[in-house]
């Protein structure tokens, strides 16, 4: 087996090596590269995860007490849908799909993705689609304020006239295309792509999450843009779809026919993050691969079978059905943890950044799972849907995977994306001010909602006696903002001040790290030769001086590697 | 048989299983049409693919049919367990329209919301960004 | 220094985690509800201490040293009698969970074929109206002046939930039940309310506006001062849902 060569310029991108390259803004603007497309991707994500963290602090700043201190009713209401839609459409989707993007290619040995220009093409619609929805703040009339899932007749123009919900409704629609060709790249990325040896049970577990993922947005968002059309329809063209001749509850059911899946599919890649770092930072391999793969197949199979448990109290749905399939997912996530758990045991942890951050995750994420398996219950959902349980549950859910895996992400990543380190000191002080201020913020709701406050209120009654945790919860939110200005401060200057990375920071185990950091156009001069799913630590393993010691087999350390085929072979088997 | 026909095969088996307990135990319409819906697309999917590349179908042609289905759907490791061999379309580092189209398309979008005023142009502007897009390798090339 | 202020954090958290556990029924179904939650509250407990456990356990026990060339253990990459059994656990957990929520379910969702009193719910923006189809009376509420409805202890009560307009939830935290008010649909559910008291409802799903202005209570009350107050209140046509659900 020897190493497959890759030259920086291979022939077919020869002809362009040559073409006039621009610089500094216009490169941006016009790129093809999908390590710039993905940095795109992932700056513009966190800029919307700044907007709607600061929403969501007015909005804290509100609830601090009893009566209306800062908001009225409306502008609180336009708040709380645009936090919403911020964090899932504008933060959380684009935020995987900048990582995937990045991620990859590299992770798979591709040179690039399978579509370059499409690529691009999805991040401008979606940062265009992104700046129209929040155009809305610019009308007199405000921005949407139905609540980010916008259920008719609400969201009619009956009940909410004005341009705001019409540029919500379209700002999303082209954003769910800007998704799906987007996912359409990524699945053709990872199916046809691959380097040599790259067989898809080598497939590192990041890239498994974002297939299946990927899946889930081909299947999921058309059901989206069905229902948003058809809403357009009845807010702008006299249709009737969902209201007095048609049926509000259909709406519902279209859109967490989406909604549901779409949880999995922010959740999933950072699951899949959290997959690649227990391991390295273990020095490890993942403890049961293929049952990482299959569990991951589980969840994504089982997202489409869900999807009216958030419709328990409509009267509407069949509620046994729905209770057992929810249930259903708790058994592959729980294998999950046991997995996670089993490669940590034996292992020799390293506690660095990204290590600190997936493990709160996790401890964060148990917390909404076990929670989520409440909710699954009908008669349970009876007493705290539409509460602040139901908020703390989802916060629980999201900041476990999209929070903490995600910064766990950058802590990894970032040497390999910028050549610099991010100060570890400044990023301990970042995961403990987060974990303890997210706890103090969210903690206290699952009370809240047992003791019956609704979500999406702007104001509550003194006698209710809800003020004190809700003051809890205010304060809690101010230390997730001194965490999120330390990460800031921690990012912007490790740009320039950051340690050198060098190609490998970690002792990484996937391909990502056999290349510069960052990577050259077209990732690879050279890439491993690939017997299993961690070649990077495979070649390391390889070299007796690097292990101080006796090399490592990877033939015995317990999974059978896959039988080589020459390269004439592959062509044609 | 290619990986990506066997995902899709097995997305389309599995809203079949689920949609048909669906379908049994539920009965209602928008659910059950959703499952359809899956179904639909995954049987489409694979058809065209197979239809423009008969060879993504290659090792199916032994054994029992049950065995054949198995086969495909299943999760053994695949029979060729090297990729296509695809490269990526190839294009230049740096290319403008991705983003003029991609602000075509929200132009027009707004069109849709404001009025002729900006739909028109939009379109005007798709249309423009569309044949630089598929030109463009013409002319570098 | 950040462990003290964690332990305090911490401790803030257990009590209000043991304050907020306590359901406390008034209704019949409410009961059930409640004692299915201390179920779930258990086996959440114990995953929730096996899973931190093995976690915790894992990280202080397995601890290595920093730095990207320090030895690597022998690699173990998966154990197929440890995969099986996790993968059964959860099955059992989850097929238990599921019976016990059948069998409760059944219990709350239960219509009786004549309930002693039929009250029509109707959710408008932004209050409810109360209608006793049987004897006419109507109870009005608006945002500005929350609807009070009296109702009897000991008898079944049965709610017919309509929406004016947009979907809105019939919410009473005390009964541990909330049912949406949908436009084009009826819903309903019956509860027998076992101690009086005032107890406050507050619209459960956002519906605009003064969605957290739309208040109401209800007073339960004894069955001999319910039928004195019914008696007492004259019919009314002002109905927001006209003969929706006329029996």
């Amino acid at each position: 087996m020897t190493a497959v060569e890759r030259p920086a310029g291979a022939p077919a991108q020869a002809g362009y090596e040559h073409g006039h390259v621009h610089e500094g803004i216009v490169a941006w603007l016009t790129t093809t590269d999908h390590k710039k497309v993905g940095v795109l991707y992932m700056a513009a994500a966190l800029i919307f995860f700044a907007i709607g963290g600061l929403m969501s602090l007015l909005m804290r700043a509100e609830l601090a007490a009893p009566g209306i201190q800062l908001l009225d009713l409306g502008t609180y209401n336009q708040l709380f849908t645009m936090h919403g839609t911020a964090m899932i459409f504008f933060f959380a989707t684009p935020m995987v799909i900048g990582l995937a993007n990045y991620l990859v290619p590299l992770q798979i040995g591709a040179p690039d993705v399978a579509f370059p220009r499409l690529n691009a093409f999805t991040f401008w619609l979606f940062l265009f689609s992104a700046l129209i929805v929040f155009g809305g703040f610019a009308l007199t009339t405000g921005a949407a304020a139905f609540g980010w899932y916008g259920y008719p007749p609400l969201s009619t123009a009956t009940y909410s006239p004005g341009l705001g919900g019409d540029l919500w409704v379209m700002g999303l629609f082209l954003s769910g295309i800007s998704s799906i060709l987007g996912a359409v790249n990524l699945i053709a990325t990872m199916f046809a792509l691959r380097a040599p040896g790259m067989s898809m049970f080598r497939l590192p577990l990041f890239t498994w999450n974002i297939l299946a993922t990927s899946i889930l947005i081909m299947l999921c968002f058309p059901v989206l843009g069905a229902a948003l059309a058809m809403l357009f329809i009845d807010r702008n063209l006299g249709g009737s779809f969902f209201t007095d001749a048609g049926d509000p509850i259909v709406y519902q059911h279209l859109f967490w026919f989406f909604g549901h899946p779409e949880v999995y599919i922010i959740a999933l890649p950072f699951f899949g993050v959290i997959t690649e770092i227990v391991p390295v930072f273990s020095r490890q391999p993942l403890f049961g691969y293929k049952a990482f793969v299959f569990a991951t197949i589980l969840i994504a199979s089982y997202s489409f079978s869900v999807w009216a448990h958030h419709m328990f109290t409509t009267g509407a749905v069949n509620n046994v059905y729905f209770a057992i399939t929810s249930f259903l997912i708790a058994i592959p996530t729980g294998v999950k943890f046991f997995g996670w758990t089993a490669t940590m045991w034996r292992g020799s942890i390293w506690f660095a950044t990204p290590m600190l951050f997936v493990v709160g995750g996790m401890a964060v994420f148990l917390i909404g799972g076990i929670t989520g398996i409440f909710l699954a219950s009908p008669p349970i959902d009876y007493v705290v849907h539409d509460t602040y349980y139901v908020v703390a549950h989802m916060h629980y859910v999201m900041f476990g995977t999209a929070a903490f895996a995600m910064f766990g992400a950058i802590y990894y990543w970032y040497p390999k994306f910028t050549g610099h380190m991010l100060d570890e000191g400044l990023g301990k002080l970042h995961f403990w001010l987060l974990f303890i201020g997210f706890n103090v913020t969210f903690f206290p709701m699952h009370e809240l909602g047992l003791d019956g406050m609704p979500r999406r209120i702007g104001d509550y009654v003194e006698s209710t006696g809800w003020g004190d945790l809700n003051l809890l919860a205010t304060v809690g939110t101010v230390v997730i903002a001194a965490a999120v200005l330390v990460f800031a401060w921690n990012f912007l200057s490790s740009l320039s001040l950051g340690k050198p990375a060098g190609d490998d920071p970690w002792g990484g185990h996937t391909l990502e790290w056999a290349t510069s950091s960052p990577p050259p156009h077209h990732n690879f001069t050279r890439l491993p030769p690939i017997t299993s799913d961690r070649p990077v630590l495979d070649e390391r393993l390889a070299l007796p001086e690097r292990t101080g010691g006796e090399p490592v087999d990877p033939k015995t350390s317990g999974e059978e590697p896959l039988p080589s085929r020459s390269q004439e072979d592959r062509h044609h088997g | 048989m290619a990986e990506e026909l066997r995902t899709f095969l097995r997305a389309g088996l599995w809203a079949l299983v689920a949609g048909g307990i669906y379908l049994f135990f539920v009965g209602e319409a928008a659910g059950t049409a959703l499952f359809a819906a899956v179904i639909v697309a995954a049987v489409a999917f694979v058809a065209v693919s197979a239809a423009m590349a008969p060879r993504s179908l290659s090792g199916l042609d032994e054994g029992s049919p049950l065995g054949r289905l198995i086969r495909a759907v299943g999760f053994g490791e695949p029979r060729e367990p090297d990729p296509l061999h695809g490269e990526p379309e190839v294009v230049p580092l740096a290319s403008p329209w991705p983003i003029v189209t991609a602000a075509a398309l929200v132009i027009a979008g707004l069109g849709l919301v404001f009025g002729a005023w900006l739909l028109l142009p939009g379109i005007a502007l798709l249309v423009i960004g569309g044949i630089g897009w598929l030109t463009q390798l013409d002319r570098v090339g | 220094m950040t462990r003290r202020r964690g332990l305090t954090v911490g401790g803030v958290l257990v009590a209000a985690l043991l304050s907020g556990c306590i359901l406390e029924p008034v209704t019949d179904s409410g009961r059930d509800v409640a004692s299915l939650y201390w179920w779930f509250m258990l086996a959440a407990a114990v995953v929730f201490a096996i899973v931190i456990g093995l976690m915790a356990w894992s990280i202080i026990r397995f601890r290595g040293p920093a730095g990207r060339d320090a030895p690597i253990p022998p690699l173990i990459s998966g154990n197929m009698a440890l995969e099986v059994v996790w993968w059964a656990l959860p099955v059992l957990l989850v097929a238990v969970l599921a019976f016990f929520t059948i069998v409760v379910l059944g219990r709350v969702d239960a219509h009786g074929e004549d309930p002693d009193v039929t009250v029509e719910v109707t959710g408008y923006q932004w209050g409810w109206q109360f209608v006793f189809p049987d004897t006419g009376v109507v109870v009005n509420g608006t945002a500005a002046d929350p609807a009070s409805l009296p109702l009897p202890v000991d008898r079944t009560i049965a709610f017919e939930i309509h929406s004016a307009d947009v979907v809105h939830s019939f919410n009473i935290p005390a009964f541990l039940i909330k049912r949406d008010a949908v436009p084009t649909r009826v819903n309903r559910f019956d509860v027998v309310i076992e101690e009086e008291g005032t107890y406050g409802g507050q619209c459960g799903e956002f519906c605009g506006l003064l969605h957290a202005r739309q208040l109401f209570e209800i007073e339960a009350m004894s069955g001999e001062d319910f039928d004195a107050w019914l008696a007492g209140q004259e019919p009314s046509e002002a109905r927001l849902m006209p003969g929706a659900s006329a029996p």
